[in-house]
Formats: structure tokens, sequence, C-alpha cells
């Protein structure tokens, strides 16, 4: 048995429909402080439509990328892991050739979740795209958690939930299909015809008509763990509006969601793109940085890792 | 088997432990307004206009009953038992619709400790389960103090069927003032002090406790 296969392997993936809420910035910032926490982290773009991951990394050298592996002409995802700047931290980039997308086909897609699950590696953190194809949306629900990324505008909100709603779908349908529930699809079709009907309207319903598969569903959904994190706060009232969003996601979605931190707007964010340097480690006394160091705290706390001599002797 | 929004209770509604104050009474009634009000951003994409309604219908319930000691001892005992942190080993009597413990003598404050340990903050994952609407942990992070944001007073005022020209009326503010309060729209820092206290004045004409504002409104700026 390998070191890294005694370790529990923490899988985070930043998520969250709408482009330019932050999601590469939080995730290339949170891959370097959790790398910190816990030593050896492997930071994965999986942003299927344009990646910019090693970009926020300051890793600016061309490499094998994840194309490479979905073309097989890499069998092992961790040999395409590049090294970067900081210690710790590992990146497997992203393809930024247009038939990657192509490419990537159900059994492909397998191919990728299973060896990003088996990477020799004490944390992932994958970067995802916008939008909430398929693909996209089997990503974030390889993680536990994932992590949801809005700013404080309806759009980013609204196309957040449009994510969320396509997740839960995917975990009732995959619970359904598990448990042979009868008429799931069908009861679902009819549901999706309303847009404005919520999902707790649905499983209310549907439980009213068969309890014990309400039940599996139900908790299905109360097992789906996410976290949100409000990017580009400017004031006190986007620290309440995450807490907002949170209450309506548990009350109306039946999802279990936590509000991981609130990150405030800081113009230098910009110039350290610019600088290809990430912000966390241009500027790390500022809040922003305060905010995703306790943020990367929380989870690693959340996923811990158990040393080979704390582990109880299989010869006791 | 999942519960109607409607079948909540009050305290699972605004996300309040069973011991909540009443400054924590009125956040919550504040945070919930602000998300399920039409202009609501948390709620925007993600509910109906009939869910909103239906919910703010059953917050307004909720902060009418909760905020008033009265209320608030008649529906307590109907509810405390559907909380599982609240375990009952005391005796509840009919007749004075107080449990047995409430009735000790001051002195001893038993009812004040036992309220103490069970409003512990407990993390999830410790082996006491957690409730379906957020835990006791979550619920222990609440701001304590809360800014009377001129737009959370506006849509208490909305939700209330309220029109400017009404609570003008009524606090002898001009609508004109209203508006600038609601919009926060005054110049400079140095209009905080100014403008705090308009909002506790439209705070205490809604019926809200003027003295759960705090500090100047400019001062809540991360970037100021």
């Amino acid at each position: 048995m390998s070191e890294y296969s005694k370790h529990p392997k923490a899988i985070w993936a930043i998520g969250g429909g709408k482009g330019g809420t932050g999601k590469t910035f939080l995730a290339a910032n949170l891959a370097i402080a959790l790398s910190v926490e816990r030593g050896d982290v492997v930071a994965v773009d999986a942003d299927l439509g344009g990646p910019n991951l090693h970009t926020l990394l300051g890793v600016r050298e061309n490499g094998r990328d994840l194309g490479d592996f979905v073309r097989n002409e890499v069998t092992r995802l961790e040999d395409i892991a590049l090294p970067t700047s900081f210690p710790g931290l590992r990146l497997i980039r992203g393809s930024e050739n247009t038939l990657f997308l192509a490419n990537l086909n159900h059994y492909r897609k397998l191919k990728l979740i299973r060896q990003i699950k088996s990477l020799p590696t004490r944390g992932v953190v994958i970067d995802l795209g916008t939008g909430s194809a398929y693909n996209t949306l089997d990503l974030f629900l390889t993680a536990s958690p994932g992590v949801l990324v809005v700013t404080p505008e309806p759009t980013a909100i609204e196309n957040a939930y449009l994510f969320l709603k396509s997740c839960a779908l995917r975990v009732l349908k995959a619970y359904a299909r598990y448990f042979g529930i009868r008429d799931f699809d069908q009861k679902m079709s009819q549901w999706l015809e309303y847009p404005s009907a919520t999902l707790r309207k649905f499983m209310e319903i549907f439980s009213a008509s068969d309890g014990s598969a309400g039940q599996v569903l139900t908790a299905a959904l109360n097992n789906f763990k996410v976290y949100l994190v409000v990017n580009k706060a400017r004031d006190r009232k986007d620290v309440h509006l995450g807490r907002s969003i949170v209450d309506v996601v548990r009350k109306y979605f039946l999802i279990d969601m936590d509000l991981l931190g609130t990150v405030p707007q800081d113009e230098r964010v910009h110039w350290s793109l610019k600088k290809f340097s990430p912000f966390i480690f241009e500027h790390p006394e500022s809040e922003v940085s305060k905010a995703i160091r306790s943020m990367a705290e929380r989870l690693s706390l959340e996923s811990p890792l158990i040393k080979p001599e704390e582990r109880p002797s299989s010869q006791a | 088997m999942i519960r109607k929004i409607e079948e909540m209770d009050f305290y699972d509604l605004l996300n309040l432990p069973l011991d909540a104050s009443p400054k924590d009474i009125e956040n919550a009634y504040l945070l919930a307004v602000a998300a399920y009000h039409r202009e609501g951003l948390a709620s925007y994409g993600g509910l109906g206009d009939v869910d909103r309604r239906l919910m703010l219908d059953k917050v307004e319930e909720a902060f009418q009953t909760l905020r008033d000691p009265e209320k608030k001892k008649a529906y307590d005992p109907l509810v405390l038992p559907g909380h599982p942190e609240f375990q009952q080993r005391a005796y509840f009597r009919r007749s004075t619709r107080r449990l047995e413990i409430e009735d000790a003598s001051e002195e001893e404050k038993l009812w004040g400790k036992i309220k103490a340990v069970l409003s512990l903050p407990r993390r999830r994952g410790d082996g006491h389960g957690h409730r379906e609407h957020g835990d006791e942990w979550e619920r222990e992070r609440l701001p304590q103090d809360f800014y009377y944001y001129g737009d959370y007073l506006k849509k208490v005022r909305e939700i209330r069927g309220l029109s400017r020209e009404d609570i003008a009326e009524r606090c002898g503010i001009s609508p004109v003032r209203l508006e600038s309060l609601e919009e926060e729209s005054f110049p400079s820092p140095s209009h905080g002090e100014e403008l705090l206290e308009g909002l506790k004045r439209y705070a205490k004409c809604l019926g809200l406790d003027p003295e759960n504002g705090r500090g100047s409104p400019f001062s809540d700026r991360f970037d100021e």
C-alpha cells in the first residue's frame, strides 16, 4: 500500500454556472492555500470551454494537458501533473484544443473521473467551466463538497440556481435508477414543464404518492453537500446575501448547503492577473487572502489527513 | 416525510434557536424579508412570486408571534417537543401552560441554566445529527449586531402593504426624506450619523427596536 492510498483524499470542485464570478480565481488561490494546509495538492483545470487556471497560477510553460489524456496519448492522469512554483501544488492543465469537448464522451468522462479519484495526492481542486452541461455537473458531483461561487448580481444568482437544480436532478435520477424507483423519469418530466415549481414542491408531491421512494430521494438531496462562496462582496449586505441564499437552497432545494465564506471586492485582483502572479501570493495580508485561507482551513479540517502512525494497526 | 413550508414551525422558518433573544428574532425577520421580497436578490431565479408571497406571509406571522412575549409563551409549548434538541424532562402543566421547572423559584434560576445548556452550539457531525433547516452551529454565527439598511426597511414597509405616504403620516418624516433613507442616498460619510438616526426613527415606525441598529452605514462597506 502506497503512502497516499492510506490517506483519505479530499476532492473540491469549484463551479457556479455563470462566467465571470471568479471561479478560476478562487480555484487558483484556494489550491495554493490548500497546498499549504495539506502539503500535496493537485489542481485540475476542467474548464472544458476555456481553460486558464495555468495563467492564474503563473504557469506559462506548455506541456501535456487533459486533451492528451482524453485522446489516450497518456495513460495515467498523474503523468501530466506539472509542477508549479508553489511547493506542494501541481497542475493538470486544461486543453485548449477545440476538439477536446467532442472527444470527452461518456466512457472517457468516466475514465477521467475515476483517475481524478485515484490521483496520488492529499487533495484535488477541480476548476469547472461555465454552464450546466452534463460533463460539468458530473465533475462537480464527483467532489465532496462542491463549492458554488456567486457574485452579488441577479444573473449570477439565477445561473447558480439553475446549476444547483441541474445537479439535484442528476442526483435524483441516479438514485432513482439505482433503487429502481418506477415512474420517476415520467413524473420528473411532468414537473419540469412548470419551471416555477420548486424542487421541494415536487418532492412533497412525489413523497405523498410513494413514501419510501420519497424518503430515499430526500435523503439523497440532503446528503448532497455544497458550499457557497459570495465573491466580490462590497458591503455587509452581501454577507447577508450568502446566508439568505443558503436559506433558500435548504428550504426549497432540500440540499445541504453551508456558507463557506465571503470574499470582498478588491481592485488589486486585476493587477495581480496582469502580473501573472496569484493574488494570495502577491497580497498575503489582504482581506481577500485572509478569507481564502480561512476557507481552505475549514475545507481541510473537514477532510482530515490521518497520519499512518495514528491509524489502528492491522496486526492488533 | 417532507413538511410543507406552511407547516414549518416559526423557529425553523426563521432559522432561530429556541432561546432566541428579541434582537435575534428581529434580525432573522429582517434577513428573511430581504431574501424573499420580490426584489430580494437571494431568491431571484430560485422562487416564483407565489412561493415568495407564501413565505413572506409566514415570516410576518412568525415575527408577530415570536416578538410578542405573551404570544411566544403560548406558542412555544406547541412546538418545543418537535425539536430534537429539546429533550423534555419536566412536566407540562396544562393549567398554567408552563413547564413545572418554569415555576421554580427565581433564586434557583434553573430554567435559565437548562436553556443555556440546550442552546450550546453544536457542529454537524458531532454525533447529534442535524435538523432539516440549519444546525445550531450555523445559527450561532448569525450577527448579533444588525444594521437597519434602508433597503431592508423599504422591503418591510412594502410587504406590509404600506406606502411611503402612510409612513410619512405616521412618523412625521417627509416622503422625499423617506426615499433618501430607503436608498441611503446621503452624500458622504459625514452624514452617517444623520442617516443612522433617520433609519432608527423609520425602524421605530415599523414597530422595530430602534436600538438594534449600529454604527454608520458607511463603515459597513469593505472598501472604506
